[in-house]
């Protein structure tokens, strides 16, 4: 009698056709799914979206935004404004992240808090000045001149001004530490000098020589960035139109000795130990803590404290960040605003528009405000801004008005690569392997190389 | 088809039946997967990443071909090449030994007949199975010079704290420890080796009078020395790419003391947008291993015994 078995060949070969068929069908093309998608969940991305065109992927690097875009998309407004748009979010997209997807073919539609002007200059996102134009929302009246001058680059227009854009440099101090310390409050110092006495009194150590709060970390936040450090010494670093670096100028050698004298009087390791802690970068961790009592930051920084950390916040004050003792009447501020800014390769230009027009409306610029605390520069809201809402936040809305010199920021391609060497020199010097002077030097040197090695310079 | 052998005769060669032809397809079916997924995942990134070390490449604009550009400016012009370069053989040389030594001597203790031997065993393994996100915050939260937890208790003695991380000085000691600290699965691996170092030798090294020392000498290191070549150069490979602890602990300060070689490449491929500068890198980072495997292999003939015919 004949019986029929499988036998061990024949089930291999069933077995490695089965395989390759399961293998080559996980391969195909999703389907798209059904229904339409609705918002993000506090802090992840959208749901899948219905179809194609009806979804704008918004990237972006701060992770305290989410909030207040679950909100906004909630409104009768936004609804009314985008239709039935989807907008699919997500929070904390580093800059590798944002690139890998540029260099896969598969980013977002827009992004916001990347190297714009270089991401631009690249040829990764497209000019919005034509959109623009067409806008009944976005309007050069509507906002204050910088920030809408601040959102040209080589003569075109890179993003949508909308988001998180106002005023960057103020000193934030802990009014509760200075009184503790016997200085006063309410005379802030706004010369390096002044500072330098403030660093004194308020650094402290126990009897072993241990560091247990320090007064200004200049290194930390916006106090860190090469363009405030040469800024406060009198020096624009890098000339946009022609090209030009200074960082070898004797006054950037001056405010890279000042910087390190900070740092030295605290203890070069006891620095780096308190940075550590708060994530290697992380700005004002340090300061909501507790441990850093004074912080050159910009207007966010009273609005986020007391947010994030309402025991330090209510303490909050601010003034003008510091100058050198020569320009100690000047009273510099600093424009960087941010953008949402639509990539080339996205799938929804239309969209991503439309969200950063949303933005630029009272409702949008509202929310954010209350849920995170930052500002627009819209002309309507600016004025029904409260300005003691957050302790410290009336010296940042006054200052927009009394300031004396104005600076825009990081409009170098290569701002961040001289921002690193700046950190590894300043600590050097610090640790006296380096002479200041040398370091301005080396500044230069690695700035021009990097420059025409990534084929900037022509 | 014939063909002449040796002795001049011909013998007749023939072509694969038809079996053999559909026995030789089966085979590569397979092993397609496998094959797929070699030549998409291995073979074409790396032969992308050779060509991009040619190339001035930001990730965003297309490629442009310079030539030997990337590597010539690495060797003499780059402001952090040879720092990075000089971390890693410290971290590398000083490490891999270190971790090497520890983990034996560990894996002899854990071969020893003692009550609670599976628990202690267990408990070494732990480190390899901690994700290394969770490794770098147990550390840092022991470590730091301020807040961390062994310095809380030198400053309750008011005594001065030690800077693990946030001194130049002890950086790379401290990372090296941290290495060392996670050497479980090389300690397993010593463990299954002394395991099959057979007791009849131990027993007759007894019998001709040998003691603990002598026996470990003569009998364990050298029956090991396989393995111990296994894990030296796993142990190089691994430590030449370290990233992950040094990215979280100290980001490469103080003062880039521990900026390794792939924090560099990282940087420079992701932060710089130079990813043709990061792949030159990467191919001169596999130059280097080839070089130091090479160099251990042919080495091994002198030390390393395999009891069998050489």
């Amino acid at each position: 009698m004949k019986t029929n078995h499988l036998s061990r060949r024949q089930f291999l070969q069933w077995s490695a056709m089965a395989s390759g068929a399961l293998a080559l069908s996980a391969c195909a093309p999703a389907a798209a799914p059904a229904g339409g998608g609705q918002a993000a969940t506090e802090g992840g991305a959208a749901a899948a979206p219905a179809t194609e065109g009806k979804v704008v992927t918004y990237w972006y690097n701060w992770s305290n935004l989410d909030p207040a875009l679950a909100q906004i998309i909630e409104t009768e407004e936004w609804k009314a404004h985008v239709g039935d748009l989807t907008l699919d979010y997500k929070g904390s997209v580093n800059d590798e992240a944002l690139l890998t997807s540029i260099a896969g073919g598969a980013p977002p539609d827009c992004h916001s808090n990347h190297d714009y002007p270089n991401l631009f200059s690249r040829g990764a996102a497209i000019p919005v000045q034509d959109m623009v134009a067409t806008s009944s929302i976005v309007k050069k009246e509507a906002m204050l001149d910088w920030a809408w001058e601040y959102a040209f680059f080589d003569g075109q227009m890179i993003g949508v001004p909308g988001i998180e854009s106002y005023v960057q440099w103020g000193m934030d101090y802990n009014t509760d530490a200075a009184t503790k310390a016997g200085l006063d409050p309410a005379a802030p110092p706004t010369t390096w000098s002044g500072v330098m006495e403030w660093h004194q009194a308020l650094t402290k150590k126990d009897n072993a020589g241990n560091l247990l709060q320090m007064g200004l970390d200049p290194g930390d936040a916006m106090g860190g960035d090469v363009d405030y450090g040469a800024a406060s010494f009198g020096v624009t670093w890098y000339d946009e139109k022609t090209k030009e670096f200074r960082l070898d100028d004797e006054r950037v050698a001056a405010y890279l000795s000042t910087a390190a004298e900070f740092i030295k009087f605290a203890g070069p390791d006891q620095f780096a130990g308190m940075r550590q802690v708060q994530g290697n970068g992380g700005w004002g961790a340090a300061f909501e803590a507790g441990v850093q009592t004074m912080i050159i930051e910009g207007y966010w920084h009273p609005g986020e404290t007391m947010i994030n950390k309402p025991e330090t916040g209510q303490f909050n004050q601010a003034t003008w960040a510091p100058q050198s003792d020569d320009r100690k009447d000047v009273k510099a501020q600093a424009v960087n605003a941010h953008f949402v800014q639509i990539l080339k390769e996205g799938k929804n230009p239309e969209g991503s528009f439309k969200l950063g027009e949303f933005f630029n409306t009272v409702t949008a610029c509202d929310i954010i405000f209350k849920q995170v605390g930052w500002i627009h520069p819209l002309k309507e809201f600016i004025p029904t801004i409260d300005a003691n809402t957050y302790p410290g936040l009336k010296f940042y809305i006054d200052s927009e008005k009394e300031a004396t010199e104005w600076h825009l920021l990081r409009r170098c391609p290569i701002h961040w690569f001289v921002k690193t060497q700046l950190d590894e020199i300043r600590d050097l010097i610090a640790r006296d392997q380096m002479t200041a002077s040398d370091g301005a030097a080396e500044l230069q040197k690695r700035a021009l190389e990097e420059f025409e090695a990534q084929g900037l310079a022509s | 088809m014939a063909v002449a052998t040796a002795s001049g005769n011909q013998r007749q060669v023939r072509g694969m039946s038809r079996q053999e032809k559909r026995n030789q397809l089966l085979g590569l079916l397979f092993i397609a997967p496998w094959l797929i997924g070699f030549i998409g995942l291995a073979v074409i990134p790396l032969g992308m990443s050779l060509y991009y070390s040619l190339t001035r490449y930001d990730l965003i604009s297309a490629p442009r071909f310079i030539g030997l550009g990337n590597y010539v400016r690495l060797f003499t012009n780059d402001p952090d090449f040879w720092k990075v370069i000089g971390n890693t053989f410290y971290y590398v040389l000083l490490g891999v030994p270190i971790g090497a030594s520890v983990a034996f001597l560990i894996a002899n203790l854990l071969n020893t007949d003692i009550k609670g031997r599976a628990i202690f065993r267990s408990i070494i393994y732990i480190p390899t199975i901690v994700p290394a996100v969770c490794t770098a915050m147990v550390w840092l939260f022991l470590l730091n010079t301020q807040f961390g937890a062994i310095n809380g208790l030198l400053k309750a003695f008011e005594w001065p704290t030690i800077p693990f991380l946030s001194s130049p000085g002890l950086s790379k000691p401290t990372l090296i420890m941290i290495y060392v600290w996670a050497q479980g699965s090389a300690v397993v691996i010593y463990l299954a080796a002394l395991q099959d170092v057979p007791r009849s030798l131990y027993e007759a090294a007894t019998v001709d009078g040998a003691n603990a020392w002598h026996k470990f000498w003569n009998i364990t290191i050298p029956l090991c020395t396989p393995v111990i070549l296994f894990n030296s150069i796993i142990g190089f490979i691994g430590a030449f790419q370290e990233f992950t602890l040094p990215w979280l602990l100290t980001q490469g300060g103080p003062a880039k003391s521990t900026e390794l070689y792939v924090m560099n490449l990282y940087r420079n491929a992701f932060v710089q947008l130079s990813m043709g500068k990061a792949s030159a890198m990467a191919w001169i980072l596999l130059v280097i291993i080839v070089v130091f495997t090479a160099i251990l292999f042919s080495t091994s003939a002198r030390w390393v015994y395999y009891g069998g015919e050489k």
